[in-house]
């Protein structure tokens, strides 16, 4: 009876280390074999300190759409990537919610190096919601690398807040019919102070000879 | 007649600043072309010139330097340059400091230059496509070897939409014994392949020599990318400060930008930029119905959802595990749901009735991984 209870002890005590864990929601969502793939790569990403709670999203999330054990596999793949993408970016500590918005910015055409530029520049602040715009402003239209040095030109300065009502603005343009470059130039262009029309200290005499 | 110009001799000062590596851009460009130029008290002359211009913008620095070099029908040249730096402050709510500094030497021939070195202080108000500012400069002018001091106070306010921009500046100055106020009013209005500016300005209040009445209209045309018609004509008023005397002239030039922008002035509208991106209607979200996020309590958050016409309507996303979750009607058409949401963005789909699972207006449409298509909402 002894020699029963130690070897359960020592197969409680061993077993998490030899055995992949199972993510208990995806249990009954997706096939057996899916979930042995997707609970293997939520525990090399968990081994990382990446974000499990987005991959296991993304895998639930193909299950609800009835997407194939292949593709959903490749999707939570594709998601660890970008996340260790933004992580490294970010920095180790970066919060989850930080490191997904920064793989949301990375499929919209940030840069690694956009990210940590990011980073350095609101190194107090939540990158959350700058990543988030970021990725916002190329859906609605304006080209990544426009979008990315908006962004990072308001980096230093500008509030959450601010970030949200610089998307609503250049959305609201866009919608109202003005291209999303130049919604968003304007709007930009009001958040950095200019206003120098007619007669200025600078006036370039290149007209003026 | 002999005329007598200013002597020629160009500087450009430079101004050191720390400029971000990936947020900065350097535009190049040089204009060649022709004027036929009288200034007050000569008769005209025909010129031809060319205007190198180098600019780096940082977040919140801006150097440039320009310089002219003019050649008049009689052989006689004139050579200028200007170079001015400014630093941008942090914003601070609506308000936001600039600190900037320019100078500049003008000369003709073998004769003293003439030059200036002015700091300016200047604070903005800005608001939602317009905006106010307060500024005041202080310096020398010199001419030869004589330096004086200067000094202007100026105010402006603006305003800006994406294809229209126009203001209006009160600029008092002194110099010597002379003391005028200049009031100028700007526009400018730019299309894909055109962009027109001008001005109309007073001088009042003028002690000394000046112009009463003076304005310029300016008109440029994009051939290419790289090569722009420019035409420009009118009269300006004599600035003691940077030794420039009253004309009127026509200029007609040809722009080659060696270095164009690569990346969208962050603080000018382009016209090379205004072009409309291909695909942008196909991401808004269906119009079958709109979601709109607001805040509930401290940390709940309601999502609301119109969809007229319909009697069910079910939302399903990261937060909901990707399981159906109907929305509660407390009026026909108007569903909603309180639910604890973290700031972050969330994956969703809605669907009205039993349908397909669709995205609202209201949330960014995004292609997902499964052929399908995805909204995305922000929680601030």
């Amino acid at each position: 009876m002894l020699r029963s209870i130690i070897v359960l002890m020592c197969l409680a005590a061993v077993g998490p280390h030899w055995a992949t864990a199972q993510e208990p929601r995806l249990v009954g969502r997706l096939t057996a074999e899916t979930r042995v793939q997707v609970d293997a790569m939520l525990d090399s990403a968990r081994a990382r300190a990446l974000p499990i709670e987005p991959l296991v999203d993304r895998a639930l999330e193909g299950a609800s759409k009835r997407a194939s054990g292949e593709r959903i596999v490749a999707a939570v793949r594709r998601l660890t990537d970008e996340l260790q993408v933004a992580r490294d970016a970010l920095g180790s500590r970066s919060t989850p919610s930080e490191i997904t918005a920064g793989a949301s910015a990375l499929r919209a055409g940030a840069t690694g190096d956009d990210l940590a530029q990011l980073r350095r520049l609101r190194t107090d602040r939540s990158l959350t919601i700058a990543a988030a715009v970021l990725a916002d402003l190329v859906a609605v239209g304006v080209p990544a690398d426009t979008a990315v040095a908006a962004v990072l030109a308001l980096a230093e300065f500008a509030l959450d807040t601010e970030y949200l009502a610089l998307r609503e603005n250049v959305e609201r343009d866009v919608a109202l019919g003005a291209s999303p470059v130049s919604a968003l130039g304007v709007r930009v262009e009001a958040a950095a102070p200019q206003g120098d029309f007619g007669a200025g200290t600078q006036r370039p005499p290149a007209r003026k000879p | 007649m002999t005329y007598r110009w200013p002597v020629v001799a160009a500087t450009a000062v430079g101004f050191h600043a720390l400029v971000a590596p990936l947020t900065a851009q350097t535009t190049a460009s040089l204009e060649l072309g022709g004027s036929l130029v009288q200034y007050d008290g000569f008769l005209s002359s025909g010129a031809v010139y060319g205007t190198p211009m180098l600019r780096l913008d940082g977040r919140a620095h801006s150097i440039a330097a320009q310089g002219s070099y003019i050649l008049f029908e009689s052989g006689s040249r004139i050579l200028q340059g200007t170079a001015a730096g400014g630093w941008l402050t942090p914003r601070f709510g609506p308000w936001r400091g600039e600190l900037s500094a320019s100078a500049g030497v003008n000369g003709y021939q073998d004769y003293p230059s003439y030059g200036h070195v002015l700091g300016r202080g200047k604070l903005h108000l800005i608001g939602d496509g317009i905006g106010a500012w307060v500024a005041g400069a202080t310096g020398s002018s010199f001419f030869g070897a004589s330096w004086d001091g200067a000094t202007e106070l100026a105010v402006g306010a603006w305003a800006a939409t994406p294809e229209f921009g126009g203001g209006v500046t009160l600029t008092h100055s002194r110099f010597l014994d002379s003391t005028f106020t200049d009031v100028v009013a700007g526009g400018r209005w730019r299309t894909s392949v055109a962009e027109l500016d001008a001005s109309l300005g007073i001088r009042t209040s003028a002690v000394g020599r000046g112009n009463r009445l003076y304005g310029d209209i300016g008109a440029r045309f994009r051939l290419s990318s790289r090569f722009s018609i420019l035409a420009s004509g009118g009269r300006y008023p004599a600035d003691p400060v940077r030794g420039v005397l009253a004309a009127s002239y026509a200029n007609l030039g040809l722009r080659f930008d060696l270095i164009p922008s690569r990346r969208a002035p962050l603080t000018s509208l382009s016209a090379a930029l205004r072009r409309v991106v291909p695909g942008a209607a196909d991401r808004r979200g269906s119009d079958d119905a709109s979601l709109a996020i607001e805040p509930s309590t401290v940390d709940l958050t309601r999502v609301r959802v119109s969809a007229p016409g319909a009697t069910r309507v079910e939302l399903m996303g990261d937060f909901t595990d990707w399981e159906p979750l109907p929305l509660a009607s407390e009026h026909p058409g108007l569903f909603e749901i309180v639910l604890r949401l973290p700031p972050g963005s969330y994956r969703l789909n809605v669907r009205l009735d039993g349908g397909r699972w669709i995205v609202p207006a209201g949330a960014r449409v995004e292609e997902d991984d499964f052929g399908q298509k995805v909204g995305i909402i922000l929680v601030p």
